[in-house]
């Protein structure tokens, strides 16, 4: 299922002309008036989270809802266990979600010099903290473009309902990422603050995703 | 032969106050195929979406039994293949490579069913084997290596129905559920639909078959009139 959806990715394009165009435009947007403006660590880190998060959630209600709107998502239903389709479908998030980062976050070295200087300790810690939070923030995407397929106003929809969800998240990882840069020690909070983000997520998405796809 | 019956009891359903199936009731066993008869908007659809467990009923049982082991609709999806409107394979992906995903998925509900304890599936070496030459007979089958590296996209709405009866058969159903089947499929598929329906029946199957044309099917055993006011269940031929 997970090479049916990238293969389907590949040949539409529509998550990378989608989350990862309007990643870029709005990164590329928000380093041109930051060049005028004094932003510290924590204004760039908010403003580098800011354009992932809205570029992932801007693709990700598509993998739900052009499966209803195809009417390819009965066929599943008839062959496939909820288990395997929200895994398959967390997976193509991620790992487009990943891209996106991985993309950003190399404007981020070339247009505002973050690793600079950095270590390759504190890069890796980075890295892991963003590679977490990431899981997070999928994970919590997908189970709500799975609950918001059926329903009209999708797009509004998914904004609505992901930003409460996904504050506790982000304010953690924004922090993060500042510390990371100013070569601070991650608190030990924070990452098990992401653990248990995590843990919920997945136990929500465990029992609640059979009956949302049923 | 397997023992394969099909057991509908007082089946109703109703969307807010309208009732769109009432009291259905039948009792189908192996080689029997159900015809399900009536109007546009006369709930076939709904009947078929039921017994899938695609569709929540208000009311009734449906019990798929298998050599003697009784399965709700969801449980019996492994031993099921149907033909739905409301089903579409993916435009995407090419004719071939939709027979292999629908084939490799099937294949993991069959291994789901048989670690469960439900070891039927294998016991009776059905299920569906994955290997080239077996998809490619299936194509062959179907009328479908013509159009196999072709993406779903550029296909005759008629191959695609020769398709979904193809991702249908994949793994040998004992229930083949057939909502409107002959839509859009010119003789030469009907006959391959023919075909199926007549091999999933001497296998020992159950075909459940729903049209607006009564003519269309001669040899099935129950007739289900949802077009009439009082709906009822006859052995064609005895009672209609």
């Amino acid at each position: 299922m997970l090479i049916k959806e990238l293969k389907v990715e590949w040949r539409t394009k529509h998550n990378i002309m989608s989350g990862a165009g309007f990643g870029v435009i709005s990164f590329m947007l928000v380093s041109m008036i930051s060049v005028r403006s004094n932003f510290d660590r924590m204004g760039y880190a908010m403003l580098f989270w800011l354009s992932l998060t809205f570029a992932a959630l801007l693709s990700m209600p598509a993998t739900f809802a052009k499966e209803e709107e195809k009417q390819t998502a009965s066929m599943l239903r008839l062959v496939a266990s909820p288990s395997s389709v929200f895994l398959a479908k967390w997976l193509h998030n991620t790992i487009f979600t990943y891209a996106i980062l991985l993309l950003l976050f190399s404007l981020a070295m070339v247009m505002w010099g973050w690793g600079e200087g950095l270590s390759v300790k504190f890069l890796l810690w980075l890295a892991f903290m963003m590679m977490f939070v990431v899981l997070g923030l999928t994970m919590c995407g997908t189970l709500l473009s799975a609950m918001i397929a059926r329903a009209k106003a999708r797009s509004q929809l998914m904004v609505i309902l992901a930003f409460p969800l996904l504050l506790p998240l982000l304010i953690p990882a924004v922090e993060c990422t500042a510390l990371c840069l100013s070569r601070g020690v991650l608190p030990f909070t924070h990452i098990f603050w992401f653990a248990l983000y995590m843990s919920i997520m997945v136990l929500l998405s465990l029992t609640l995703f059979e009956h949302i796809w049923r | 032969m397997v023992d394969v019956q099909l057991i509908v009891s007082n089946l109703s359903k109703w969307y807010g106050r309208k009732n769109v199936l009432n009291g259905i009731s039948f009792h189908a066993r192996s080689g029997d195929c159900v015809l399900v008869v009536g109007p546009n908007g006369s709930g076939k659809t709904t009947l078929v979406m039921c017994l899938l467990g695609l569709v929540e009923r208000s009311a009734g049982e449906i019990k798929f039994i298998v050599n003697g082991i009784s399965y709700t609709p969801e449980e019996a999806l492994p031993f099921v293949g149907a033909v739905l409107e409301a089903c579409e394979p993916y435009e995407e992906l090419t004719a071939y490579e939709n027979l292999t995903l629908f084939a490799s998925l099937k294949l993991l509900q069959h291994r789901h069913v048989a670690e469960n304890g439900f070891t039927i599936a294998s016991k009776l070496k059905r299920g569906c084997s994955l290997n080239k030459g077996s998809l490619d007979e299936l194509m062959e089958k179907f009328q479908l290596a013509h159009y196999a590296d072709q993406p779903v996209s550029s296909l005759s709405s008629g191959i695609r129905q020769r398709l979904k009866l193809a991702i249908a058969c994949v793994a040998n159903p004992l229930f083949l559920m057939l909502d409107e089947p002959t839509v859009n499929l010119d003789s030469s598929g009907r006959k391959l639909l023919a075909c199926a329906v007549k091999e999933v029946r001497g296998n020992g199957g159950i075909v459940v078959w729903t049209t607006c044309d009564e003519g269309e099917v001669e040899d099935a055993t129950f007739l289900i009139n949802l077009g009439e006011a009082d709906m009822h269940l006859a052995h064609k031929g005895i009672e209609s």
